[in-house]
This record gives C-alpha cells, structure tokens and sequence, in this order.
C-alpha cells in the first residue's frame, strides 16, 4: 500500500454547534424525549402532575384568609374550598402555644440569635471569634425561653471557668490526665452544689435589700403623711378659734335682733289697738293723726333697725356655717390619713416579716430534721416483736399491750411526721416562691406547660440535633474501642435504644421517671423529652458515623499513628473530618428525622403543632376543620427540613477535596 | 529494574556511625496463631540505609511496622534511639515522633491541603508556631520539589507527587529514623524515578533508613547492607555487591534469580 503524504496548509475555523444540540431544545432532547419509553414516561409523569395541580390548586386558592369561624367560609358562596382563616386566626396559637403574648419577643429573639449561633458553625467563611456567641447561645436561649433569674445562665457558664482554673493550676502541679479529670470534677461539683445556694442567696440577698428599700420608702412617706396631719390638726385648731369666737357676737346680734322685734312688735300694737277701737270706719279715735303719723314714723324707723339687724345675724350665721364646714372637711382629712398611715403600718410590719418567714422556715427545717432523728431512735428503740411491721395485724405470735401501746405511738408520731413533712415542704416553696418573685434580676419564669406550637418543636429539635451529635459520635467511637467495658457499654446503649420506639422513651419520659425520681423533685416535662428525643437520636447517630468511620481506609489511622499523634487528636484532626464528611447524608437524614418526631410528643400532651391541631378543632368557632391546618403544619416542617437537605448538598459539595 | 535510579550516588559521602539507632532482640511475633516473625535480631547503627526484600508474605513490612509499634510484638526488644518499645503510651508517642513512615499508598490525609499535612503534626505534637511549622514545611517541600502544590489538596496530585508529599510530611517531624514500607509499589515507572531520587538525597544527608523495597537498583546504589527474608526470619544479609553477586542461601538465589531474571 502507498500511503499519500499530506500537510495541512490552513487550519479550520469553529463552526457553530448543529440545531438541537444547545440549549433549549438539546435538554428537552436529553432530559424529556431521549426514547420512545422516555417520552411517554414523561408525558405520562406530566399529566399526573397536571392532574394533580388541577384538583388542589382551585381548593387551595380561596378567599378565605380573614373568616373567623368555619361557618363564616360555610356560609360564604364566593369560599368553596380550603377555610384558611383558621391559620389567620390562630397563627400566633401555632407559633408560640399558650407562651404569654407581652413575652413573645423573647422566644423571637431567641430565634434570632439561634441563626446568629448556627451560622459561624454552618458557614467558615464568617469570622471565627463568632464561635464564642454559638458557646454561650445555649444558656442565652434557655434564659430567654425559660425566664427566671440572670444568675442562673451566668453561673453555669462560670461552671467552665471553674473547670478551667482548677485544669491549670493542678495541671502545674500534676500530671495533664489529673488536671483534665480534677476539672471536670470541679465543674461538676459546681453546677451540682454551688450554683443553686449561690443563685438563692443572691435573690435573697436582693429580695431582702429590695424589700427594706421598700419598707424605707413607706417610712419616709409615713413621715411626710404624719407631717401632713399634724400640719392639718393646727388648721383645726386655727379654724376652731375663731368660730368658738364668733359665738359670742352672734349671741349678740341675736339678742339685739330680738329686742328690737320687741320694739317694733310693741308700736304695732299700739297702733292697732287704737285702730281696733274705731271698728267700722276704721280710723284712729283716741290718737290723733300727728301722734298717729308719728308712731307710724317710729315704727319704719325701728322696723328698719330690726331687718338690719336680722341681716348682719343671718350673714354671720352663713360664715360661721362655712367655717364649720372647713372644719368638718380638715376632720374628715385627718381621719383619712391617720388610716392610711395605720395601713402602712400593717403593711410594714408584713414585709418585715418576710425575713422572718425564711428564718422560720428554717427552724421548721431544723425542726423536722429533729423528729426525724428522734422518729429513728423510737423505731430502733421498738421492741422486736413489733419492729418491722406495717400493721398490728401482720405481727406473729402474742404481743403483750405494753408493746402495742409502745407500736401505737410509734404510728402516731410517724402519722405526725408526714404531716409536718408536708407543711414544711409546703411552706418552704411558698416562702422560696415569694422571695424569687420579690428578688428576681432577670426575665419573667414562664412555665414549661406554655410551651407549644413551632416554637416547642425547634425547642426540642434543635436541642436534640446540638446534643445528639457529639453524643452519637462518642457512641460510634466507644463501639469501635478497644476497651471491653466501653465498648459493651456503647454497643449495648446503641441496640437498645434504636429497638425501641421513641414513643415508649417518650412515654416513659413523661410517666414512668417521676416513679424513679425522689418524691419533691420537679423535672421539667419538656428537658425530659429533650433528653429522650437525644438519646433516641444520637443512637442512629452513632451508627450513621460508624458507617463513615468503617468507610475509611486503615491507612488513615496509620498514618495518624505514625506521626505521633495521639488518640483524641488523631480523632479530632484526621478520622472524624473525614468521617463525619462521609456520613453527612446520613446525619441529616436522622436530623430531619429528630425534627419530624419531635411532633410525637403531642401524644404525651404536649402542645406542639400537631397537638394543637386537636385544641384548635376543639375550639367551636373552627370544629370541623382538617385540612387547612395539617397542611400548614406539614408545610412549616418542610421549610425547615428542605433548608436542612439544601445545606447538607451544599456541604458535601463544599468539602470535595477532589476536582 | 536498576534504570529506574537516575541519580548518581557518592558513596564515599555516605558515613556509618557507631552509635545504634534501633536494637531488635530476639523478636517474636504472632497474629493469633500465626507466627509471622520468628526470633528477630538486628542492629541498626546511625547512618545505616538498609534495604529489606523478600518474597510476599515474608514479614518484611511487619518487621518494620514493629518499629514504631503500628504492630505489637509478644516476645523480645525493640530499642530505638534507647528508648524500649512497651505498651507505655508515652513512650510510643516519643518514638513514633522520632521514627517517620512512608507508606505503600501514601496515607496523606486528603480533607487537608498538602501545607496542611506537613504542618499538622508539628503544630499538634511538637506544639510547633503555626508560622514556624509552615516555613519548615514548605522547606521541605522545596527539597522534594514540589512546594508550588502547598496549597491543594492530595487527590489533585499524582502518585508521585503524593508519595514525596508523604515523605516531606515525615521530614517535618524532623526525625532520626526514616522507614518506607514499599514506598514505589504503587507508582507508575516514570514516577518512581522521581521518589527514588528524594530518596537518594535523603541517604546522602546521612538519614538512618529502613526500606522494604524491590528496588534492587536502589539497594545497589545507596544500602549499605540487604537483608532478606523469608518465611518471618531473616534468612540471609550482606553488602549489597556480596548480596548480588554471591547470594549463599538457596532461597535468597531463587528469589534473586526470580526478581532480576528478566
């Protein structure tokens, strides 16, 4: 064969790419109608979600979003589908439960800086020193969910500064294992037994300041008020003066006026006796007319003298009327503020008391501690043939009647102790309860029993997907150690709890721990829930983060080995990185998980927003009403869920090593 | 095999000192029931580049994964740089951060960029300055020729590139000891030249090096002393040109004859 030389002389320019192999219609090509089969799947694939959108969306789309009532949308012809004026209504219901409304900022805010806390964790694009925020956001956020006093969160932190203290200064001292477990103990010592005197002595303390300022405060305005009536007893005394002087001028103008009325009644008598005597003709017949005209003009005269008289007695009447009034009213003052110092007073003297409540219970404490020292010595100090027995009935053989008098007490005074048990325990927490109130620095408690809606679900979601991780990665390593006892242990926690269902842990959470808790201890319902939603999950969790571990190749731990590293840091720098970067699917796959089973906890009578469904259908107003609800609560759980997928394909494009 | 070290070696440069770097006594070890090494003794003195063959199977890598405790021994001593190897935590920790390792397929950690595995270990073992850790690193880089890749990340590497990487993180940790547990098996020819010759400069700077290697071309040029081994003994060792060309154990001929027949 001859084979042609060839050179290429001029070198092609690019031509563009053939119709229907860009854009549009090159991904229809690929993506829709690659093959026959392809084709009609899709079409077959569309029409299903046509049909679909065709029967929800003309029930969805109403307006109905401002009904009050079911029947309102019932009644209405233009609402023929869903009745969203029940979300309308109860929205804040499904937010927040039966949290108080002039504190709902709090689990706002909360929320708010749960994003702040996350997003350094989520992100490492976002300044480092954000870190310390998602540290102490925990006991932020508990403080402003839960309320009570600062003192609280700031102790527990303190917690850590103790373990840090105690760590360096043993580590000086000893060796670095020592320090790490001394401080550790350290910590545990203080949240266990300092936190709680601490935080009671600090309320106290404050209560105690607060309620003498308080007594102080009305000290002083007793004071002013003891001026004021003092002040008021010399404007009586100033008014009584002058009426008890003006009695006697009055008297006076009194007794002019009638001697005066005298007079004139004396003319007038006159001069109708002398008119008397002419009957008929009625003129004067002994007086002449000039003595006649005369006694008339007498009379004007005094009769004149008399009203001026009558006048200036009835003016002065009327003034000494108006000081008695003055008088009555300064009386009526003074009655009034000498009660009201008189209720101050009490009022003191309860507040006062107040310390002594505190002292008393104690001595009630002291007391109790007493008797119960003595109830011992009279149990042990019973004769044997009734010691140990809870009735008469169950003793064996004869007793003689000494030993049944001596049994009978025995009961008596038991009967006496339960009852004073009680009344401590009774009086001790109203007098707490009282001075908490009295001495809080701090939010408003708000109790669990509030809690619902959204809020308790990423309450308990989040806190379980926080916890869940570093516990379910501590599991995963404790079942891959080499020591036995972890090793049991960690496997045995893991199958346990992953075969049983999170609606027995819940149950038992909610029922079966206060059998096992000491009598008087209040666990909260929702921390209890917490923790069994925790276990539940880091149990998948530590399964999910063996398969990653088991996916590394050995080379890995070698290498670490061989650098010297040690285990936790070998752990920590070079297998769980990549662990954890394998396992991510799964890890939040068993998050999502936690956060959709979070709504379980309605069945144990909590409020979450399923468990509100059933209050709101409950509600006259919206009886009846199914759909409208599940679909919000459903589509509020999506929103969080898909963020929580989205993010998880973005880590795992963002931590490719490989291009 | 032997055209594959391109590099010319001044043997002249290389000294044997007479301190002992590592001292294996009476070594025994078994996996359950099987006995992998049997009655082990080698001294290794400092400077000393020894290169270990053997048929698969023979226990050549085990031997020198006892040497900084990857694999635990029952019976006899391990002494390395006077310290014994025990089940003393502490002293493992010393020693593996005396004695480096490269491995057959590199083992570099690939969440971290290249900068990131040679700095790693002196930052967290040797509490090395960030700042320091990194200019020693990218020294060592330089000397295996390839600080220009400090900051990607392994799997963007080629083999070669890695396993030089790998020795250069070793390097890091500065230590006396070097071990390679067939550290061009998994390379293609064209890249083994390139470990062999960071290798080879390693030798010439007096590295104390224990090879399990075919690389009869570089046990040639830089071992001061070929040990081969069989069956979890060392059957037979010498100086490399005694070695080849006059093997006296029948097993050592019929394993040299295998290796360098065609």
């Amino acid at each position: 064969m001859k084979i042609e030389p060839y050179v290429r002389t001029e070198m092609l320019s690019e031509q563009p790419a053939p119709l229907g192999q860009t854009g549009v219609l090159k991904w229809m090509r690929v993506n829709l109608f690659a093959s026959v089969s392809n084709s009609i799947l899709s079409l077959v694939a569309l029409a299903g979600v046509i049909l679909f959108a065709m029967s929800v969306l003309p029930w969805a789309i109403q307006p109905s979003w401002n009904a009050t009532s079911l029947r309102q949308c019932i009644d209405d012809p233009n609402i023929t589908g869903a009745c969203w004026g029940v979300i309308h209504d109860r929205f804040n219901q499904l937010m927040f439960g039966f949290y108080p409304h002039d504190a709902q900022w709090r689990p706002l805010l909360a929320f708010v800086l749960m994003l702040v806390a996350i997003a350094p964790v989520l992100f490492d694009k976002l300044p480092r020193k954000m870190i310390w925020f998602s540290a102490i956001f925990p006991f932020i956020g508990v403080w402003l969910l839960w309320g009570g006093a600062i003192w609280g969160p700031l102790l527990v932190i303190a917690g850590f500064g103790v373990a840090y203290i105690v760590n360096k200064v043993v580590k000086g001292l000893a060796g670095d294992l020592a320090a790490l477990i001394l401080g550790v103990l350290a910590a545990l010592i203080w949240w266990l037994f300092a936190v709680a005197p601490i935080s009671t002595t600090l309320t106290q303390t404050i209560a105690k300041t607060r309620i003498e300022a308080t007594i102080q405060k009305l000290k002083d305005g007793d004071a002013a008020l003891g001026d004021t009536v003092s002040e008021m007893e010399g404007r009586i005394a100033a008014l009584e003066a002058p009426i008890a002087d003006m009695k006697a001028p009055l008297k006076g103008l009194k007794d002019a006026a009638d001697a005066q009325r005298a007079i004139v009644d004396g003319l007038r008598a006159e001069l109708n006796a002398d008119l008397e005597k002419g009957m008929f003709f009625s003129t004067h017949t002994v007086l002449s007319d000039t003595e006649v005209a005369d006694l008339e003009t007498r009379l004007g005269v005094e009769d004149a003298k008399f009203y001026d008289l009558e006048l200036r007695y009835s003016d002065a009447t009327k003034v000494l009327d108006a000081q008695q009034r003055q008088l009555a009213f300064a009386r009526n003052d003074i009655s009034n503020a000498t009660g009201l110092l008189r209720e101050s007073e009490r009022a003191r003297a309860d507040m006062s008391a107040l310390p002594d409540l505190l002292s008393k219970a104690a001595d009630l404490e002291a007391q109790k501690a007493k008797m119960d020292a003595a109830l011992l010595a009279m149990a042990s100090a019973l004769p044997d043939s009734v010691k140990g027995i809870a009735s008469l009935s169950q003793a064996q053989g004869d007793i003689s009647d000494q030993d049944k008098a001596s049994f009978n007490d025995y009961e008596a005074a038991k009967k006496d102790m339960e009852t004073l048990t009680s009344a401590v325990l009774n009086v001790d927490t109203r007098v707490q309860k009282a001075y908490q109130l009295a001495g809080l620095v701090g939010l408003e408690p708000v109790e669990s029993s509030k809690f619902g809606g959204l809020m308790l679900s990423i309450t308990i979601g989040v806190s379980g997907i926080v916890l869940s991780l570093p516990i379910g990665i501590m599991l995963a390593l404790g079942r891959q150690s080499d020591m036995f006892i972890i090793k049991v242990l960690s496997v045995g926690f893991i199958e346990f709890i992953r075969g049983v269902p999170l609606i027995t842990l819940l149950f038992v959470a909610s029922v079966l721990l206060n059998f096992f808790l000491p009598p008087g201890t209040n666990f909260d319902l929702i921390l209890r829930v917490i923790i069994m939603a925790t276990i539940f999950s880091s149990a998948y969790m530590a399964e999910v983060i063996r398969g990653g571990l088991a996916a590394l190749p050995t080379g890995q731990y070698e290498a670490a080995d061989a650098l010297g590293l040690d285990y936790w840091q070998s752990m920590r720098l070079i297998i769980m990185p990549q662990a954890l970067k394998i396992s991510i699917p799964g890890i939040v796959g068993t998050f999502i998980g936690l956060f959709k089973d979070t709504t379980l906890v309605s069945i144990i009578g909590l409020l979450d927003p399923v468990g509100l469904v059933k209050t709101i259908q409950g509600n006259s107003d919206w009886n009846g009403i199914v759909w409208e609800l599940y679909a919000f609560v459903a589509l509020m759980f999506w929103v969080f869920t898909f963020s929580m997928s989205r993010y998880s394909m973005y880590l795992e494009n963002k931590l490719k090593t490989t291009h | 095999m032997s055209q594959t070290v391109e590099k010319e070696v001044d043997r002249s440069a290389l000294h044997v000192s007479d301190e002992v770097a590592i001292e294996i006594r009476n070594m025994n070890k078994w996996y359950g029931d099987f006995h992998v090494l049997k009655d082990i003794n080698l001294t290794v003195n400092r400077g000393e580049r020894i290169v270990i063959c053997g048929p698969s199977g023979s226990g050549k890598s085990t031997l020198i994964r006892c040497i900084n405790r990857l694999e635990e021994h029952q019976k006899g001593d391990i002494i390395v740089e006077g310290t014994e190897i025990s089940s003393d935590l502490k002293n493992i920790d010393k020693i593996r951060s005396e004695v480096g390792m490269c491995f057959q397929h590199f083992n570099l950690f690939p969440h971290l960029t290249i900068l990131e595995n040679c700095t790693l270990a002196p930052i967290w073992v040797r509490k090395t300055p960030k700042k320091e850790a990194e200019e020693v690193a990218m020294h060592f880089l330089e000397k295996v020729k390839i600080p220009e890749q400090a900051l990607k990340y392994p799997g963007q590497l080629s083999g070669g590139q890695q396993q030089r990487v790998a020795i250069a993180r070793s390097l890091c940790m500065k230590p006396n000891i070097m071990l390679f547990d067939e550290p061009t098996s998994a390379l293609d020819p064209e890249m083994i030249a390139e470990v062999l010759d960071t290798m080879i400069e390693l030798a010439e700077e007096g590295m104390t090096m224990l090879c399990v290697t075919h690389e009869m071309g570089f046990a040639r040029k830089v071992a001061n002393r070929v040990i081969f081994m069989d069956a979890g003994q060392i059957v037979e060792q010498n100086e490399p040109e005694a070695f080849f060309n006059n093997p006296q154990n029948e097993r050592t001929q019929l394993f040299l004859s295998q290796i360098l027949g065609h």
